[in-house]
């Protein structure tokens, strides 16, 4: 949630996040180097830190992706998206550096230019143990800047939400181009089981939580039995069902809304937040607003309006107390529509 | 519905999440495959 614009909105949580991530990653580096050189004293400090980069990069990317199906199976895990864009953006870096160092000792000392002797030194393309991996890589980095370059909200506001997340779904095409990268490159001449077992265990952890998530969440949007009364309105839940201050999700005609209940009352809006479309419903009532559990961005129960400054809406719901039942039209009101909030106990 | 008012600027909608099932469950496939394939190349 923005007034105006700001370069970064530093809090607590952000520096303390950035701080371990920063320090996790210096970390790495350096116990790999000293690994490195403590097993083999005469290899060269250009091959030691381009490994060092690529496994850091690679490894963080695991990371990346994991976070998003593991806060959708388990809330508790819903902090470590909060600035998972430093992560992306840290795991370019590493890339760069790891590209960048390997096109100067592999590239750099020919008569042509670096990026050109890379795209077409090896053109082999029908050979799988000799395929041109480096190009992979090349790719999977040029991804990966687009994502970091355009990480802001800036361009989140300037390109529109959705525009956004496609561009940002590239990370599954960067993260298959780097198995291939690692795959028919240094596992080519690395035969030793390791490294071959850590990155197809890290493949596995990644590819099951996606599917078991997406399964999940295909089930949410099932269709359910629900019959509406004679003005539209459907019956959604009993009205002890939702915990106070909290809201109960349901599938209604095809989209999901948050119906929540505080202070004695009942509103239900849209299940999309406005800023990264994260999930409103998982959030709770902070303050008088609800607030969305992805990175706190507010809006006020009965308007789906966030409080000014703030100009962010969200759709708004119908809402009616039948005895203890809730029953909420599926017609969406404009965002930012007010609605009367239904009364418990009226 | 979605074409009421929750379509505009909604990405993490039923077809964004269907489209989230349908790339992993290519992936899923392909990446291990080609894991596979790179192994036996050596």
């Amino acid at each position: 949630m923005s007034a105006g614009y700001q370069a970064v909105s530093w809090n607590r949580q952000k520096k303390l996040y950035d701080a371990v991530l920063g320090g996790s990653v210096v970390t790495y580096l350096a116990l790999f180097v000293g690994v490195s050189f403590w097993r083999d004293p005469h290899a060269t400090a250009e091959t030691v830190l381009i490994r060092a980069f690529g496994t850091a990069a690679i490894l963080l990317l695991h990371v990346v992706l994991v976070i998003g199906p593991l806060a959708r199976l388990d809330p508790r895990l819903l902090p470590l998206l909060y600035n998972r864009r430093h992560l992306g953006v840290t795991t370019f870096l590493l890339g760069l550096a790891h590209g960048s160092l390997a096109l100067f000792q592999f590239h750099a000392l020919g008569d042509v230019h670096p990026l050109v002797s890379l795209l077409t030194s090896n053109t082999r393309f029908s050979s799988l143990a000799g395929f041109p991996f480096q190009q992979l890589g090349f790719a999977a980095v040029g991804i990966l800047f687009l994502m970091a370059a355009t990480s802001h909200d800036f361009w989140l506001n300037q390109l529109s939400p959705p525009v956004w997340k496609r561009l940002h779904m590239g990370v599954y095409v960067a993260y298959g181009l780097l198995v291939a990268h690692v795959t028919l490159g240094v596992l080519q001449d690395e035969t030793h089981p390791l490294l071959a077992g850590l990155l197809g265990l890290g493949m596995a952890l990644v590819l099951a939580l996606h599917v078991a998530a997406a399964i999940r969440e295909t089930r949410l949007d099932r269709p359910q039995d629900r019959r509406a009364d004679a003005s539209g309105f459907v019956d959604v839940c009993a009205a002890d069902e939702i915990p106070e201050n909290r809201a109960r999700i349901v599938c209604l005609s095809g989209e999901r809304v948050a119906v929540f209940r505080y202070d004695g009352r009942v509103s239900a809006v849209s299940n999309v937040c406005r800023h990264q479309n994260g999930p409103l419903g998982e959030g709770k009532i902070v303050d008088g607003c609800i607030t969305c559990p992805w990175h706190g961005y507010q809006y006020l129960p009965e308007t789906g309006a966030s409080p000014p400054p703030f100009t962010e809406k969200v759709s708004t719901f119908d809402v009616r107390i039948v005895g203890d039942r809730v029953l909420v039209h599926p017609q969406p009101q404009p965002p930012g529509t007010r609605i009367e909030p239904a009364v418990l106990g009226a | 519905m979605a074409a009421a008012g929750l379509a505009v600027g909604d990405a993490m909608t039923r077809p964004l999440r269907r489209r989230h099932l349908v790339v992993w469950a290519v992936l899923a496939v392909v990446l291990p495959l080609l894991f596979a394939l790179g192994l036996l190349a050596r």
